[in-house]
């Protein structure tokens, strides 16, 4: 399988990971608002579910700007 | 606007297609310059949830929850790069934190003297001054830099002289390729949490700050500025959802673009000339300036120190904000204007390197 082939298929993947995702939490969102609103112990389920998202999405995101070739030049850092 | 869910005196938004999708075109603008000049996008945000019928609170909850993990993507994707200096980042988050408190207890105490229209009025005096003074030396040097064509980044005379100061504890920071004191490195990550407390963008002291005091190359500065946002985002988020003002629904949309935006831009930052970072900093600044400036007569007249028609107050406020927008909007051209010229660029080398070889 080349290169862009595997780009192609992890962001099929983790592209549904996401829609599923997303799709849960749009199609309930009184209870996600209820639970993320209650406040206290239950900020940690906020920040979860962020960091949750960003790395199902941001692969997805990554994946996807492979796939169509947008990927990195150079490495550089210092002066 | 047909407020949705009620929760404990909270107000929580009926979202539809089209502010759903408004707000993912802005988190993707945001993003895209976030990942490429380290912050910068987050301040349409606020006042595009608020457009939208969410309460300030709820807004700035909400703009804070989607701003660390935005900002953990693109550092992580600009660490790989060998752009991230997280000694560097984690010193200025942490000192950050305590600039986010004295900007919070200041805005309190201008709250508390002279309202909300005093508050908004402060707030835009900090933008205008803040962003003309900074924003106008960035784009003087980035265009300096682009003339003479420098390939690599000159340290400035203040940071040589900054790095000169031996005032213990000295700490070295490898990949800004620097060793400076913390009572340099302190400061600046508490101005830089006080400007975040008062404008949302505390990268526009935190960038600058790490280039012309610290002596970091632009790229090493944006970069490191996403693990401040982090440090910042995170601590901001948990203080927010602890009294439950996060609105994850916003929060997920706006991540939706953002985290595509954040990934181009970072990837977009290994595409220019180190003086690109200044160029698209700066222009966004000024225009921010630009935005906020012809909002201020608006709070001028809530304070009832001038007067005007109320048709002239809800236009300028418009304009501001369509002037953010722009602003934003004019950052992603750039950014991605440059990464397709560099890129035909490559291209046209690479055919000639082929047709060379063939003859």
């Amino acid at each position: 399988m080349t290169d862009r082939r595997k780009m192609i298929r992890q962001a099929v993947i983790w592209g549904i990971i996401t829609l599923v995702a997303y799709l849960l939490v749009f199609t309930n969102q009184a209870a996600v608002i209820d639970y993320t609103t209650r406040g206290g112990l239950f900020a940690v389920l906020v920040v979860a579910a962020a960091l949750v998202f960003s790395f199902i999405h941001g692969a997805f995101a990554n994946y996807l700007l492979e796939a169509i070739g947008i990927r990195p030049l150079k490495q550089k850092g210092g002066k | 606007m047909d407020h949705g869910v009620t929760v404990a005196a909270k107000e929580f938004v009926t979202l539809n297609l089209s502010g759903g999708l408004f707000l993912i075109i802005l988190g993707f603008l945001g993003g895209l310059i976030s990942g490429f000049i380290g912050s910068g996008g987050a301040f349409v945000l606020t006042p595009g949830m608020m457009s939208l019928g969410a309460p300030a609170a709820v807004a700035v909850a909400s703009n804070m929850c989607h701003k660390f993990p935005k900002a953990l993507v693109g550092a992580y994707k600009r660490y790989k790069y060998g752009q991230v200096d997280l000694k560097l980042g984690l010193i200025m988050g942490i000192s950050a934190i305590v600039g986010v408190e004295v900007g919070v207890e200041i805005q309190k105490f201008i709250y508390a003297q002279w309202g909300s229209a005093g508050s908004n009025l402060y707030v835009s005096v900090v933008f205008v001054v803040v962003l003309v003074t900074l924003g106008s030396y960035v784009l003087f040097d980035g265009l300096r830099r682009m003339k003479t064509g420098e390939a690599t980044e000159v340290t400035s005379n203040l940071a040589r002289r900054v790095q000169q100061l031996r005032l213990w504890p000295m700490v070295r920071f490898k990949t800004a390729d620097a060793t400076v004191s913390l009572w340099v490195t302190v400061p600046l990550g508490v101005a830089t949490g006080m400007l975040a407390a008062t404008i949302a963008v505390g990268g526009f002291i935190g960038v600058p700050g790490m280039i012309y005091v610290i002596g970091a190359p632009s790229l090493v500065a944006s970069a490191t500025e996403l693990v401040i946002a982090f440090v910042m985002g995170l601590s901001g988020t948990l203080n927010w959802a602890l009294s439950g003002f996060v609105d994850l629904r916003m929060v997920l949309l706006i991540l939706l673009g953002s985290l595509v935006g954040v990934q181009l831009g970072a990837v977009g930052t290994t595409y220019v000339k180190d003086y690109m970072v200044k160029l698209v900093m700066s222009t966004v600044m000024l225009i921010v300036a630009v935005s906020r400036g012809v909002a201020i007569p608006t709070y001028l007249h809530e304070l009832g120190i001038v007067q005007l028609a109320a048709p002239t107050v809800g236009l300028l406020k418009n304009v501001s904000f369509l002037v953010m927008c722009f602003a934003l909007a004019l950052g992603g051209v750039i950014i991605v204007g440059s990464m397709w010229k560099r890129k035909r660029e490559l291209r046209v080398e690479a055919e000639a390197a082929v047709a060379a070889k063939t003859t």
